[in-house]
């Protein structure tokens, strides 16, 4: 299994893959790699859940095989599904021939017939063990959770055809959940849980440091308090770190070096999403602008 | 699982430290987190991890090891603090003693008991014998605020009978079919047009039927709260029926309390929420704790497919537009909003409070629950 000598060594990799994390993220994310269980990551939009998978399966150098759930996920679609088009294909070809029968059969239900589906292919990667990211678990059907549960405990997939899978590699699970539905808590209690809360002002300062290249500190300064003042208010959509960093690199590519009224105003799409949370931000842009000088 | 040099140097200390660790998987476990025999052991690999090296990665790996939710975070903490580093004997925790049942729960009839409805029960006797079909009829009928003691029993047995019967569900034509999704044939044969006849891809009919979700805010102040637990009883019984079930009080402020309806024994799930004590008998704000419902939980539980049910008198001493507001946002989310009144059953009553008049425009129904035919009635207002 892949690991890391300790918590510094993963915080070190982290941080020269560009992803700013803190120290209490990180020890989960450690502990996934030493005891195997999955991962579960909940947190607002945009605080940078999907991206903390990504960034490991970088950092092991192995694959990342992404699973975005939607209602009406089945358990077919994520395993495997056969070639439907090309057994018929095959079948066709076989006609005008001797009748094969058995030969044929089994023929047609081999691997190379079969269509690898994410979790399929977590299981049966072959290298290393792959990080499966299982992404917005939350919007999946409760019966997909059933069926998660059990793959997630065994790592094995028995396929009628040809036979049981099981992981050679167990992959490592990190599922995230914007907490759109409760999930089970026979889930939760298989996983490592952790909330990735917005980022302090100085984890947030030294991200938009690291993510905007070449802005001015005084900017820097501005567009993170600006935000934080935000999320202090009764938004409906609260901007996540992912806005942060599109508005501080659109502030950037006007050429800006500080912000002013007029600025944050046109700006403003950046970072709201809502004309009820536009309406907010008018009404405060004065005090909002107080705090983006403050000290 | 490697362990680390450090600790390798005094077994002894370690013997120490992993029968420490253990206690607190118990203490845990004691004050109500889910930590079974698996999160012991990967505690105790937690601690090798991390313990000798920095207890504050020793107190969030354990966090994330034994917490289920976000909202778990500050009662660990404490916890961990309390357990961990004692500062003198106070603080120190101890076991909770077993929780003892109250005496009248073993009977049977903790809700009203709890409530502080019934008195010692009286002697057997004076009310009329319930025997017979006039006798069920009656306990049907009788008002939720106005049973006597020796009913309470069989009024209780005879509706969870009920509810078992109950269907929950839109009549259809394919009752039955639903388990399995059937190939719609005229599409496919349509489709295998295009390949020469072949019929190469599967299409299926109809959609998959799903059970609705069910959201119910239930009034507990004053005159209600009888009510109320009775319908608690009621949806107690019924969550099998339903994707989810999430429950809120309210009187002058919001609680949730989903997880105490989710103990599987309907007296312990009664007696916990009866323990809860949020300000009965005080004034009613509905259109605040709906707003608050609507605002901080209802991304999470109102859905299209979910039935909003309001169980109140719609006696709001907030103004009337702040309850019309929330209504109008549950609107947005919830897929059908049911208003239960008890005091329809009283005859002669009309909606003419400020806040109920200003909530029926906005309801898509508005039925009386005083009873438990009238409880019975409302199952078919419970499908999306």
């Amino acid at each position: 299994m892949a690991e890391f000598d300790s918590l510094d060594a993963l915080e070190e990799g982290f941080r020269t893959h560009g992803y700013i994390a803190e120290r209490d993220l990180l020890t989960p994310l450690f502990l996934l790699t030493r005891l195997g269980r999955p991962l579960l990551l909940e947190g607002h939009a945009g605080v940078g859940k999907t991206e903390t998978a990504k960034v490991l399966a970088q950092l092991l150098d192995t694959d990342l095989i992404r699973l975005q759930c939607y209602e009406g996920l089945d358990a077919n679609s994520t395993l495997y599904e056969w070639n439907y088009q090309k057994q018929l294909l095959a079948i066709r070809l076989h006609e005008g021939r001797e009748a094969p029968g058995d030969a044929l059969e089994k023929h047609i239900f081999s691997r190379e017939f079969l269509l690898e589906r994410p979790l399929l292919r977590a299981i049966s990667a072959e290298r290393a063990p792959a990080v499966l990211l299982i992404d917005e678990v939350d919007r999946a059907d409760e019966e997909f959770e059933a069926f998660l549960l059990e793959l997630l405990s065994d790592f094995q997939i028995t396929i009628p055809e040809i036979g049981t899978v099981r992981a050679v590699h167990r992959p490592l699970v990190v599922l995230t959940s914007n907490r759109v539905r409760e999930l089970s808590d026979a889930l939760k209690r298989r996983c490592l849980y952790h909330w990735i809360d917005y980022p302090s002002f100085e984890k947030e300062l030294e991200i938009v440091r690291a993510k905007a290249a070449g802005i001015t500190e005084r900017l820097a300064h501005q567009v993170v308090r600006v935000v934080q003042a935000l999320r202090g208010l009764q938004l409906e959509k609260p901007p996540g770190v992912a806005e942060t960093l599109d508005w501080a690199i659109a502030l950037l590519a006007l050429g800006r070096t500080g912000l002013d009224e007029d600025l944050l105003e046109s700006t403003k799409g950046c970072l709201l999403k809502t004309t009820a949370d536009f309406d907010l931000l008018r009404a405060q842009l004065s005090s909002l602008m107080d705090a983006a000088e403050a000290n | 699982m490697s362990t680390t040099p450090e600790l390798t140097a005094d077994a002894a200390l370690q013997d120490a430290l992993a029968e420490k660790t253990i206690g607190f998987a118990h203490l845990l476990r004691a004050q109500g987190f889910t930590v079974g025999l698996r999160e012991s052991q990967d505690a105790l690999a937690v601690a090798e991890c991390f313990l000798c090296r920095n207890f504050e990665d020793f107190r969030c790996g354990l966090r994330s090891l034994l917490c289920l939710s976000v909202e778990q975070f500050a009662r660990f903490d404490a916890l961990f603090e309390a357990y961990w580093q004692p500062q003198d004997g106070a603080g120190r925790i101890r076991r909770p003693k077993r929780i003892q049942m109250p005496a009248a729960a073993r009977h049977g009839h903790a809700l009203l008991q709890t409530v502080g409805l019934s008195e010692e029960p009286t002697e057997e006797g004076d009310t009329e014998a319930l025997s017979g079909a006039s006798g069920l009829e009656a306990l049907r009928r009788v008002d939720f605020s106005q049973v006597p003691v020796t009913w309470e029993e069989p009024l209780a047995r005879l509706a969870a009978r009920l509810w078992q019967r109950m269907r929950l569900r839109k009549p259809s034509r394919r009752a039955g079919a639903h388990h399995k999704r059937r190939p719609h044939f005229r599409r496919i044969l349509r489709r295998s047009l295009a390949t020469g006849g072949e019929p190469l891809e599967l299409i299926l009919a109809g959609h998959r039927p799903r059970r609705p979700r069910l959201v119910l805010l239930l009034d507990v102040s004053g005159s209600m709260e009888v009510y109320s637990l009775f319908f608690l009883r009621f949806a107690h019984a019924l969550q099998r029926r339903f994707r989810r079930v999430h429950a809120f009080l309210f009187s002058t402020h919001l609680e949730d309390v989903t997880a105490d309806l989710a103990v599987r024994d309907v007296q312990g799930a009664l007696s916990r929420l009866s323990r809860r004590r949020m300000g009965w008998n005080s004034g009613t704000r509905i259109g605040e704790s709906l707003g608050h419902l609507v605002r901080n939980h209802g991304p999470r539980v109102l859905r299209a497919d979910t039935v909003l049910v309001i169980l109140s008198d719609g006696l709001d001493v907030g103004p009337p537009e702040q309850l019309a507001g929330a209504l109008r946002e549950a609107r947005l989310r919830a897929g059908r909003i049911v208003w239960l009144n008890p005091l329809l059953g009283i005859e002669g009553y009309a909606p003419i409070a400020q806040g109920m008049q200003a909530a029926l425009p906005l309801i898509d129904v508005f039925a009386p629950a005083h009873n438990l035919d009238s409880l019975l009635a409302s199952e078919r207002h419970l499908v999306v």
